[in-house]
């Protein structure tokens, strides 16, 4: 044990636990709703049985006596010593609850306060008040078998864990090693091999055989035949020595049939045969088997699995590095794609002396570099986006824990809700997921109990029973947009109305000239909750503001739309990902400023004669649309100041006056880009265009602060910084 | 590095009176012809004077933002900060790149002077209000030749709100 180092294995502990705690969960909802799922009570006793495995490793022994007992009782209702009972059930999920807490307090501070020991009692006396005692002794130690564990276990699920039983009827398992090209002595591997796997099984036959062993040259690869009944894991560890790259383990029914799955052969024992019209062999293999038959059932739920990809768990600090590194990538490439139009230019311009046999030499080489760059331009795009994907994760398992977060609240508010989820394959960048966790549960928490009426209050109003929230998630353009919603009672304004007046936050006058729309925006303001009661779970009002400022930290937006009497949608709009966006570089004053490429419709031109005053700000048509027109000077000062470089940069009328009446100023065409936050659209004046591009995104925060009407800074490709706007603050800022 | 470095202070932050060793190490630097001092222990590194992008939103002693090697730092005018009359930009001025509160945050001065060993004994403690600096932002005065070094303590300096997170 002392062999390796615990402090190392900690994070890797952790994220499993936390899987199989969330395993975990979704099997007990689906147990909640059949007792009998023998596939769920399968799982449950499976991932009950790795965390005390693996806490055993760790030394966390209070972990493992509760898993441990934990294990025996779904043991008991695996074999049906026990049935499933609500008093079972709710015991296992404080158990669930409890184990999470621990090991959320082991990762933040290394140690759990938490004691485990109350519950482990309870659960032990759970277990020996079972009707027929439990065989706990003979389930302590092994995984359970997958009795007769029939063959049609397919190769194409890697990397799920069941302890595989590979052997065919006859217990035959093939071992083939591969080995490392050029291996000096690889008889010798191939006879150190065999001793191992001697060691455990019988061997049957070899091949090549083992006295022709020293003849075959170069040996690549070594197969040896057993009659064994030990798990592949075994056997693999056994074969693994020193110069050897790879390891197959096979059933002979295996290596016979490769694609068991996609053949439909009915296997004698597996699935009943063919004359029963019922149980017909198709292409699916689903659920044939009767449930008297636990075993077929099981394999069949086996090979019905999706494949799983292989993963690999990576610190995820390590992929930020080379997510930099990416980066660096793009603006260096972008820098030589700038060096190289310098060059063309400069000998675009001695074209005169192009008698000069150097100058035209140069010129080849120019045009080589240019072509060199646009190789460095595939790769570095390539690479770019590889790393991208690989902190990109679907959203479904996020949106998957909230089956348990509604059940808990359906039971604590009494109402009836469902949950709907949509969308769960939409990636986004993982560390989004990880901070998008919390203003989800209020989301949800806030829908449940402010959102959906109790059975009674829908049954009156016409409405089913059961209240349904909805999580959807999809791509939009460059952005994702994530949805909660509910089919309650929706907002209603005039109670946001009266709370405004009776809270103080708006004169009783004016509070009657608010729009509905003024109203609903309310809900973010702090201190302002519309429920009536105030509920354990929500109710405080405080949240609504710190979901608003979690998404806006995330370069995000989130918008309420709400119907009295029809449900309320929250639509939260995320970049894709965090660190790299493509955008528009355009220059304003002296500064080139980056425009996120989702936030703009359109770019035009316009003639002074074109601008409209209304109320006395500039404003432009756009498909016949009138929309406001501004410039950066609107809304920025710089040093408490109009930018140097700005028309009335140089102490001349305030900005409020004129800095919107910048295009008078000029009697040349102006360049507008019109960009839009998905309600309010605006005209922003820019001076010049330079282009599109892919900017790394830096935060401002990590050396300085946030500021608001910038999402950050990205380097260019001349190695200066440009700043990248934040037009949901800049619309609201020109609003203001 | 330096010359007797051997005997350097090895503790970090601003020097404090308390500090243990005897000696402390300084980068010296000009502003408006009076001689000022940072600690050698929060200073990164100097560099030329580099193109500025102006950031809007910020006091005007905030120059703006740039590129140090891929990342981001703000840049502080030390002149402005401390209402000292501007100057142009000529071969001397150098940007001081210092750590701070986790940071990492350049300073415009007028010239870098000199790399110095004081002793802890021959720091005063800042009189109240004498010089442009308000007396909160040093942490003592020393006697050079015939010259007063102003040691400032750049924790403090950048210990405000204008330079903290989340007041955009």
């Amino acid at each position: 044990m002392s062999g390796f180092n615990l402090a190392e294995l900690m994070p890797f502990y952790l994220d499993e636990t936390d899987e199989h705690i969330a395993g975990l969960n979704d099997a007990l909802l689906r147990l909640e709703q059949d007792p009998a799922d023998a596939r769920a009570l399968q799982e449950a006793f499976r991932m009950f049985h790795s965390i005390k495995g693996a806490s055993v490793v760790m030394g966390f022994d209070p972990v493992n006596r509760l898993t441990h007992h934990l294990e025996s009782l779904f043991e008991q209702l695996r074999s049906k010593k026990r049935q499933l009972g609500r008093p079972d059930l709710e015991l296992t999920f404080r158990c669930l609850d409890t184990l999470r807490d621990f090991h959320r307090d082991l990762r933040a501070h290394g140690q759990s306060p938490t004691d485990l020991s109350a519950l482990t009692a309870e659960v032990e006396a759970a277990v020996r008040g079972a009707p027929a005692p439990p065989a706990t002794a003979a389930i302590a130690t092994e995984p359970p078998p997958i009795v007769p564990a029939p063959v049609s276990v397919p190769i194409s699920a890697p990397a799920s864990p069941p302890p595989a039983a590979c052997f065919d009827e006859s217990g035959r398992v093939t071992v083939t090693v591969v080995f490392e090209s050029n291996l000096p002595l690889a008889d010798m591997k191939a006879r150190l091999v065999l001793n191992r796997l001697s060691s455990r099984a019988r061997v049957i036959s070899t091949d090549p055989p083992v006295e022709k062993l020293d003849e075959v040259d170069p040996l690549s690869r070594f197969t040896v035949v057993l009659a064994a009944d030990a798990a592949a894991d075994e056997l693999r560890a056994l074969a693994d020595v020193e110069g050897v790259a790879e390891i197959r383990v096979q059933s002979a029914e295996q290596s016979r049939a490769p694609k068991p799955e996609l053949e439909p052969q009915p296997e004698p024992g597996a699935v009943e045969p063919a004359t029963s019209d019922a149980a017909a062999p198709d292409e699916s293999p689903a659920p044939a088997a009767a449930p008297e038959a636990p075993a077929p059932a099981a394999a069949a739920h086996h090979s019905r699995k999706p494949r799983v990809a292989e993963t690999i768990r990576v610190d995820s600090d390590r992929l930020d590095h080379l997510m930099n590194l990416a980066g660096e990538l793009v603006i260096t490439r972008a820098r030589f794609v700038a060096i190289a139009r310098g060059l063309e230019e400069l000998f675009r311009g001695s074209g005169a002396q192009a008698e000069l046999p150097r100058v035209r030499e140069a010129r080849e080489q120019v045009k080589a570099l240019a072509e060199a760059i646009h190789g460095l331009g595939r790769v570095s795009d390539g690479l770019q986006k590889g790393v991208l994907d690989t902190r990109m994760v679907p959203i479904g398992p996020l949106f998957e824990r909230f089956r348990r977060v509604i059940r808990d609240l359906s039971v604590s508010s009494g109402k009836e809700v469902n949950l709907k989820i949509g969308g769960e394959k939409t990636e986004l960048d993982k560390r989004m997921i990880d901070e998008l966790s919390d203003p989800l549960i209020h989301m949800v928490r806030n829908a449940v109990d402010h959102g959906l009426e109790p059975p009674a209050e829908r049954e009156a109003a016409g409405k089913p029973r059961g209240g349904t929230v909805t999580l959807q998630a999809s791509h939009r353009g460059n952005s994702v947009v994530i949805t909660v919603s509910d089919d309650g009672r929706g907002i209603d304004c005039e109670r946001i109305r009266k709370k405004i007046v009776s809270k103080g936050l708006v004169d009783e006058g004016p509070a009657r000239e608010l729009s509905d729309r003024d109203l609903v925006a309310y809900i973010w303001h702090p201190g302002l909750s519309t429920a009536e009661t105030i509920t354990e779970i929500s109710g405080r009002g405080v949240g609504m503001d710190i979901v608003k400022a979690r998404i806006e930290n995330l370069s995000g937006a989130v918008d309420v739309r709400s119907v009295l009497g029809q449900g309320t949608t929250f639509t939260i709009r995320l970049p894709l990902t965090l660190a790299i966006m493509s955008s528009l570089l355009v220059r304003i004053y002296d500064e080139t400023y980056a425009i996120p490429l989702d936030h703009i419709d359109e770019i035009v031109e316009i003639r002074p004669e074109q601008v409209y005053r209304v109320q006395g700000r500039p404003a432009i048509e756009i498909r016949k649309r009138i929309v406001a027109l501004t410039s950066l000077g609107d809304v920025f000062r710089w040093g408490g100041r109009p930018h140097p470089a700005s028309p009335n940069g140089h102490a001349g009328p305030t900005p409020e006056t004129n800095g919107a009446g910048h295009p008078d100023d000029s009697h040349s065409k102006r360049i507008v880009v019109v960009v839009q936050n998905g309600e309010t659209t605006i005209g922003l004046l820019v001076d010049e265009l330079i282009g599109m591009q892919e900017v790394v995104l830096k935060s401002l925060e990590k050396n300085f602060r946030s500021i608001s009407g910038l999402s950050g800074a990205s380097i260019l490709g001349n190695g200066r910084v440009s700043l990248i706007l934040d037009l949901d603050t800049v619309i609201d800022m020109v609003g203001r | 590095m330096f010359a007797g470095s051997r005997n350097a202070p090895t503790t970090e932050g601003a020097p404090r009176p308390g500090d243990a060793s005897p000696v402390i190490q300084l980068v010296g630097f000009r502003l408006d012809n009076e001689d000022y001092a940072i600690a050698i222990t929060r200073i990164q590194e100097i560099i030329l004077m580099k193109p500025i992008t102006r950031l809007p939103q910020v006091p005007d002693f905030i120059e703006g933002l740039i590129n140090l090697r891929g990342s981001v730092i703000p840049i502080v005018n030390l002149r402005k900060r401390f209402g000292l009359p501007a100057r142009e930009v000529d071969d001397e001025t150098r940007i001081i790149v210092v750590n701070v509160h986790d940071r990492t945050v350049g300073c415009v001065v007028d010239a870098v002077t000199q790399v110095m060993r004081i002793n802890r004994d021959q720091i005063q403690p800042p009189p109240l209000s004498v010089m442009a600096v308000a007396h909160q932002y040093l942490s003592g005065l020393a006697r050079l030749d015939d010259r007063l070094l102003i040691i400032l303590d750049i924790d403090r300096l950048f210990d405000e709100p204008s330079l903290a997170v989340g007041t955009g």
